[in-house]
């Protein structure tokens, strides 16, 4: 039993009193015999689902709030440790900062992007700036510059586009 | 001090021990077996813990069908959950919290739908256990009918607090858990659990006035 105040008129040991009759109070008769039974009968009813392999990894080895923050850590690490290598890399070879696109480390010193070779556009033919009626593989291009096979482009012709000789 | 309350055995009594008998698994060693497919271990589990998580949910919805249906459906959910069970607790603190979940959300959802007690009855023991006798008559066919009325009173006025109110009168004066494992089960602080079992306590004795005098 609950042990209360030895006071019996204190309200807090009479409420306590008042609260053991919950106590008292029972399911029906073999009711407790019954539900292990029925607990069994629905555990074997039921098929347990099997916990997915990447399911069981996620759960030991990541989604440990602690685990999860060392990942998360070793993750930035390797972020900035990359980041370090390849402003080094750019600062000793400008090239490589150029092949990158500027890259990180040559956007603070744009002079550096300049300094690369590129072509002069106003000597630059692209077969996209020739009208694409005399660039189109379909279309017979005899000569000019419409001819796509002067910049190196495969001309496909269908076969039955070819002009087969008249029999005899 | 954890309080001892009789209904809180751990052998419910339907197979008494003999000196010969080898000694009682753990809820370790039972767990490690129901982890492995063995029911017999399910079973042995369920006989420790039923009454405590049955008398839980049932004092928290006053509503016997609702109790087994959701006792049932709590140690289901835990036998097939036992695979995420880490062993960072005891089992029994981490059956209590399913159970206690679902109790939870349960009555959130029963919160639309009007209330119905379907209470269990009183056993005999209650007409002569001394903390009852003051309430009740001298009379002893009056006696059980004044308990009966007390009974319904009683649950109504626990039905009248919060869940989670309910809940730590339910944990600690009724079941006898101490603050810590309740705040456990409950995630959430000792103190928390105080100071909600002292507002659940003077919220309970304004609504029992009349039988508190």
């Amino acid at each position: 039993m609950i042990p209360v105040s030895p006071d019996p008129n204190d309200p807090q040991a009479r409420l306590l009193q008042l609260l053991s009759l919950k106590r008292h109070e029972v399911p029906p008769p073999g009711f407790f015999e019954h539900l292990p039974r029925r607990i069994g009968a629905q555990l074997s009813s039921v098929p347990s689902r099997p916990q997915s392999h990447w399911r069981a990894l996620w759960q030991e080895w990541i989604a440990q709030p602690a685990v999860g923050l060392s990942y998360a850590a070793l993750a930035a690490g390797a972020v900035l440790f990359g980041i370090s290598v390849f402003e080094i890399a750019s600062e000793s070879d400008p090239a490589l900062a150029s092949s990158w696109g500027g890259g990180i480390g040559t956007a603070t010193q744009p002079q550096m992007v300049f300094q690369t070779e590129t072509p002069d556009p106003s000597t630059m033919v692209l077969p996209w700036m020739e009208p694409r009626l005399h660039s189109h593989p379909y279309f017979p291009a005899n000569s000019g510059s419409g001819n796509p096979e002067l910049y190196g482009f495969p001309v496909v012709r269908p076969a039955s586009l070819d002009v087969q000789p008249a029999r005899p | 001090m954890p309080r001892s309350v009789p209904i809180l055995t751990e052998n419910n009594g339907s197979t008494p021990r003999s000196d010969t008998d080898p000694p009682p698994l753990s809820d370790e060693e039972l767990v490690a077996q129901a982890r492995s497919g063995d029911l017999k271990a399910c079973d042995e589990l369920v006989r420790r813990h039923q009454e405590r998580i049955y008398g839980t949910i049932y004092h928290m919805t006053a509503n016997h069908e609702d109790a087994a249906d959701l006792t049932q459906d709590s140690f289901v959910k835990a036998f097939q959950a036992l695979a995420g069970f880490k062993g960072d607790s005891h089992f029994y603190t981490w059956l209590y919290r399913i159970a206690v979940n679902r109790t939870l959300n349960f009555l959130k959802q029963r919160k639309n739908r009007n209330r119905q007690f379907s209470l269990n009855d009183i056993d005999f023991n209650a007409e002569h256990d001394p903390d009852l006798v003051a309430f009740v008559s001298e009379d002893t066919p009056r006696r059980a009918a004044d308990l009966t009325e007390l009974q319904i009173r009683l649950n109504d006025a626990l039905h009248r607090l919060s869940e989670t109110h309910r809940m730590v009168v339910v944990l600690h004066d009724i079941q006898g858990m101490p603050h810590e494992e309740i705040a456990a089960i409950m995630d959430c602080n000792p103190g928390t659990v105080r100071s909600r079992l002292h507002y659940a306590r003077q919220q309970l004795q304004g609504l029992l006035s009349d039988y508190l005098k």
